[in-house]
């Protein structure tokens, strides 16, 4: 059993308060994703990415179809702790998700809800705030931090549920690019520490570091494969109204005029290295 | 209409022990029909900048000349200076109350005393301007629109007061990447149709290489920069130093130069380094 999180057709249907419509959000979802893996899911707005998300972590429910994390079947009722505690969520807004005024009480909220005892307590809260370099600032208050380290408290919040398995959603949206590369780079270092990864971004660049990319529309799953992979769909994707990398969009216009170059060029480093063949 | 800004500080909490100087002799000017661009890290005094010139903040010393006046000095009328400058807030969605689009677009208007055919025509023209179909949204709630139509009624709201400057403190943070090319094309389009001075604020260095007739850097309360945007991302050290990125296109061409490859120019655009990169290319494999 080495999935993290199995999906089996995945229907998520929900009424607007407003209208009373109904709104067909997910419309049959299957895929599994590995233990230890980095998956970005990329999508436009509406396109039910985040309503798949808060199925992972059993903040919804599937209307029909399964959602199992860690093996344990989202749907009944007595597994939700099991779930929640295998899968944590940390939210674009840093603000909507810090419940305490001191950094270090609210990183310890989690594992006090869980009823971990208080020597342990203390020393997850520790471990957590070192792994994403707020430490120091362990006795502040978390309003005089910028958007970039509150965002990293509540990742430490959600380190130190001891999770096997976090899924961030739009993590870095409302930050600064400073902000952006300092949560990114705990975002990759837990993953080589053997926490498996599921970003939710907009940003094509943070997508382009995972192993996987999916991408949905629509409610349902368009391409699946390696950031290679799914990026060389270029047309598809503009047609999402989605963008790609930089560097992937150079490579297709210079291809489109006759020159050569391979496909698998996704970053800066890569094109450069390509270049430097031709010097 | 002209903005002269000369040797703008301020000083959060003078003499307490919490003192902070968040801008510090800032001086720069604006003309009519430019579009200015304002980067710099969160903290560095952007949206303290910008709110001074609005009125919002007062400056601890220095001055600001909008068409003759300074509005820093005393007896100024704001409500004057707030309809010649308009000013969307970073996430101004939040800030939607009414309960339809016609009547929180129609508020600031309103607000100036003008007269309901003049009021109903800014706002029949602001919605349009904003990219939104008039007669489908003006009854329906601002808060059943999607997020990027929220974010587009805010701006509508601003530009229907018609002002002679028009601030946008980051207005694409969290937009996907659709919403966020739509709301670009419609400052483009309104600042073609309006002809007014657009101070752009923002984080995506792009944005601001392809639009901006002049960048003002801001490090630390300091206006640290300030120039075309070739000229300032031909600074790259400096950049670097004050912990700015450059411009997708420009960290490609920069890192292909430290490998020793021959690139002279400065390369803001995709544009500019696709030729670059044709020409070199076409050589050897052409």
């Amino acid at each position: 059993m080495n999935d993290m999180i199995r999906i089996d057709d995945l229907v998520f249907k929900y009424t607007r308060d407003d209208t009373g419509e109904e709104v067909n959000a997910i419309k049959g979802v299957s895929f599994a994703i590995e233990k230890g893996s980095f998956t970005a899911i990329i999508g436009r707005n509406g396109s039910g990415k985040s309503t798949l998300a808060k199925n992972i972590n059993a903040l919804l429910l599937p209307t029909s179809g399964f959602v199992y994390v860690n093996g344990y079947n989202t749907s009944i009722q007595e597994n939700l702790w099991d779930v929640r505690q295998s899968a944590a969520m940390v939210f674009q807004n840093p603000d909507n998700q810090i419940v305490s005024s001191i950094v270090e009480d609210d990183v310890a909220f989690g594992p006090e809800n869980l009823g971990v005892e208080s020597a342990e307590i203390r020393r997850r809260v520790d471990e957590s705030l070192k792994a994403v370099n707020m430490y120091h600032n362990r006795k502040k208050a978390p309003h005089m931090l910028s958007g970039g380290q509150k965002q990293r408290i509540a990742i430490a919040g959600a380190i130190a549920m001891k999770p096997d398995c976090i899924v961030f959603d739009e993590p870095t949206a409302m930050l600064d690019p400073k902000g952006r590369s300092e949560v990114m780079a705990i975002i990759n270092s837990l993953n080589e520490e053997g926490i498996t990864v599921i970003l939710i971004t907009h940003f094509m660049e943070e997508a382009a570091e995972a192993d996987r990319v999916i991408i949905m529309d629509d409610g349902v799953v368009r391409l699946d494969g390696t950031p290679e992979e799914v990026f060389s769909h270029a047309d598809e994707l503009r047609e999402m109204n989605l963008d790609i990398p930089m560097p992937v969009e150079l490579a297709r216009r210079l291809r489109a005029r006759g020159i050569d170059i391979p496909a698998d060029i996704i970053n800066i480093e890569e094109m450069v290295e390509y270049l430097c063949q031709y010097r | 209409m002209s903005i002269q800004v000369n040797n703008l500080t301020h000083i959060y909490s003078p003499g307490l022990p919490h003192e902070s100087v968040a801008l510090d002799d800032v001086t720069f000017s604006a003309e009519d029909g430019e579009f200015i661009g304002i980067i710099g890290h969160t903290g560095s005094g952007k949206s303290t900048l910008v709110q001074h010139l609005n009125g919002l903040l007062k400056p601890t010393s220095g001055s600001i000349i909008v068409s003759g006046t300074d509005i820093t000095g005393p007896g100024v009328v704001m409500r004057e200076i707030r309809k010649k400058i308009g000013l969307v807030f970073q996430y101004p969605e939040y800030q939607l109350f009414e309960e339809t689009v016609e009547k929180d677009v129609a508020f600031g208007p309103r607000n100036l005393g003008l007269s309901e055919e003049e009021i109903e025509e800014r706002v029949r023209e602001a919605i349009g301007l904003v990219g939104l179909d008039y007669e489908a949204v003006r009854e329906r709630s601002p808060f059943d629109l999607s997020g990027g139509q929220k974010r587009r009624v805010a701006i509508a709201g601003v530009i229907a007061m018609k002002p002679e400057v028009l601030i946008l403190d980051e207005p694409t943070a969290g937009l996907d990447p659709k919403a966020h090319r739509d709301v670009l094309e419609m400052i483009e389009k309104i600042h073609a149709h309006e002809e007014n001075i657009i101070i752009l604020v923002s984080h995506n260095m792009n944005d601001i290489a392809r639009l901006a007739d002049k960048v003002l850097v801001m490090d630390r309360g300091k206006l640290a920069m300030q120039g075309t945007p070739e000229e300032v991302f031909a600074e790259e050290e400096r950049l670097e130093a004050i912990g700015l990125a450059l411009p997708q296109p420009a960290q490609l061409m920069k890192m292909a130069r430290e490998k020793g490859l021959a690139f002279e120019g400065s390369f803001l655009t995709l544009d500019a380094v696709e030729e670059a990169l044709y020409n070199y290319l076409k050589k050897d494999q052409i």
